[in-house]
């Protein structure tokens, strides 16, 4: 008897085809608003001159691509944002690898490191942005105010770090560097507590010493993870916005200008919506190459 | 790994890198929190000293006055409906997933993980536009909207691994004793997987209350921003005073989160650890 019910139940599993449908519905609905139709109405805003504020839109074909995305001061921002991109996931990776690491070993003090190393990550970028900022500052900042009680530097506002066109990328990047490697960290330990100890007592028997341990142990292990967290940190950082604006607001001038912070200025501070629209196209298809990337990368694994 | 917990040399130099680390981590709250109660001549008296000694609560009262609490009240509104939402959206379709093999399920998962890889600027200008001809700017539910684009795809990921870690044979009991799928979800799935739902729940929040750009271009009324673009905005004024209001709002920013974070960092590291990288 309780045989038949199952099996008119799974009978029933069946004819509820359109359930799932229903209840991933709402969700899709979010994706394709907010996502995908956005996507395509910009590319098809930039093909035309809306200018904020004014009623009609111009059709002009590709202009805005010719004369937006050649302009030394997308190619500017281009650069500044392959840069910073590159630089945090360069910085961050051996940050967060470290951090791995030594959160896998035993010691003591290790599980207030992991009580707190997050806390970074779950902060706005505008407070981090405030707070580096002003530890940055000029003469009463707290960077410059050590170094000078160290005698490091001369006069207290020998270096602006923020101001100075060589540093200031630089600077912005390893800020990005500390409030992003945390999730690295504690998505590779993950991956490190899963590699069974009896794996690296083989490869101790076999005589390998800690950089073979790593190199024919832990590595192949890592890989994927180490390998899926640079591309979707990487797309991040190359596409944000918010702790550039608060830091520098791409400036001076335009030495730490990234393409996020170009895109907003095209946009509010010239109201060409249509050229910004141009912008994220040409930063959308950039960040495609990471997803397409990123979707080869996940695929193989499982097959 | 392999070493001994023993030995002292190897202890002290762990610990020394951990606290070097920890120190980095911190440190940066510890200069906003002592900047944000000190009196500002103690601000601008060089060399600084590292230990406050006249205190002043100006930093906060100067927040205040220019609107501190409405920025806070229009960031718990906006992200608590933003939790709420993406809690009706996320956990049904968590279930779909993980419960159901319809054709087209790998696709959608698919579309969510690669959805990760496109953060706001891309859609930021479009969204704009399309709002500004609705007459949708300066709107909260417009905003919030926004908002679950950025909010559900990766708690749909965390979410159906849990959801996958509860047998099959409790839903088909449950439905066997009369209960619909819905009920099936709220008495049974939810309960059994309260440590995921707090997960997503914590990352819901902290991602809305975190938002910055949205709300400074598609918000235009001064009485309806959030508190990141208050105090972002508060640049616009001179004087050392500045660096003291910052401070405080920086620190009245910080929190929330880090309550929210000592309560529950626990699941939120699982799950980040158990659904960030997976289907």
């Amino acid at each position: 008897m309780k045989k038949m019910t199952r099996v008119a139940q799974r009978g029933n599993w069946r004819k509820e085809s359109i359930v799932p449908y229903l209840y991933i519905l709402p969700s899709l609905v979010v994706v394709i608003s907010v996502l995908i139709l956005p996507i395509l109405y910009g590319s098809y805003l930039s093909f035309f001159d809306p200018i904020l504020g004014i009623k009609g839109m111009k059709f002009i074909g590709l202009l805005n691509y010719k004369k937006f995305v050649t302009s030394p001061e997308f190619l500017n921002s281009l650069k500044h944002s392959l840069q910073w991109a590159g630089g945090a996931i360069l910085g961050g990776s051996i940050m967060s690898l470290m951090a791995a690491m030594l959160m896998n070993e035993r010691y003591r003090g290790r599980n207030f490191l992991r009580g707190v190393i997050l806390i970074p990550w779950v902060i706005s970028a505008v407070t981090v942005g405030l707070v580096w900022g002003w530890i940055f500052s000029g003469s009463y900042g707290l960077l410059n105010n050590i170094l000078w009680r160290l005698g490091m530097v001369k006069n207290i506002d020998d270096i602006l770090w923020l101001s100075n066109p060589k540093l200031v990328l630089l600077i912005c990047t390893a800020i990005a560097v500390w409030r992003g490697f945390p999730f690295g960290a504690i998505v590779w330990l993950a991956t490190l507590e899963s590699i069974p100890d009896q794996l690296y007592e083989a490869a101790q028997i076999d005589g390998a010493n800690r950089f073979n341990r790593f190199r024919y142990v832990t590595w192949p292990e890592l890989k994927p993870a180490f390998v899926l967290v640079n591309i979707v940190g990487g797309a991040a950082v190359f596409n944000s916005f918010d702790l550039i604006w608060v830091l520098t607001k791409g400036g001076p001038l335009r030495y730490s200008e990234i393409l996020a912070t170009h895109l907003y200025k095209v946009a509010f501070w010239d109201f060409r919506i249509g050229a910004a629209a141009a912008i994220s196209v040409i930063m959308f298809l950039i960040t495609l190459i990471f997803a397409v990337v990123f979707l080869y990368l996940t695929h193989r694994k499982e097959a | 790994m392999l070493e001994k917990e023993g030995g002292l040399t190897r202890q002290i130099f762990l610990s020394s890198i951990t606290g070097v680390l920890i120190s980095l981590i911190l440190g940066p709250f510890y200069w906003m929190v002592v900047t944000a109660i000190r009196n500002v001549n103690e601000v601008t008296t060089l060399p600084v000293k590292f230990f406050p000694r006249l205190f002043s609560l100006a930093g906060f009262r100067d927040l205040f006055g220019v609107g501190g609490l409405v920025w806070m009240k229009n960031s718990f509104i906006l992200a608590s409906f933003t939790l709420l939402f993406s809690l009706l959206i996320v956990i049904p379709a968590a279930y779909a997933v993980s419960r159901f093999n319809f054709p087209g399920s790998r696709v959608y998962l698919i579309i969510l993980l690669a959805i990760r890889l496109f953060p706001g600027a891309l859609t930021v200008i479009p969204l704009y536009k399309a709002l500004h001809t609705l007459g949708l700017l300066d709107n909260y539910p417009a905003l919030i909207f926004t908002y679950l684009g950025l909010s559900i795809p990766i708690p749909i990921l965390i979410l159906q691994t849990f959801f996958h870690s509860i047998p099959r044979e409790l839903d088909e009991q449950a439905m066997i004793d009369g209960c619909s799928r819905l009920q099936v979800i709220w008495r049974i799935i939810i309960p059994v997987s309260l440590p995921g739902i707090i997960a997503i729940g914590t990352y819901i929040f902290i991602v809305a209350w975190n938002e910055f750009m949205y709300p400074l271009i598609f918000l235009q009324s001064d009485k309806l921003k959030p508190l990141q673009v208050g105090i972002a905005g508060l640049t616009a004024y001179y004087g050392p005073e500045i660096y003291i209001d910052r401070m405080a709002g920086a620190t009245f920013s910080v929190v929330p989160v880090i309550i929210l974070f000592l309560c529950f960092n626990k699941y939120l590291q699982k799950g980040l650890t158990s659904g960030a990288l997976k289907e």
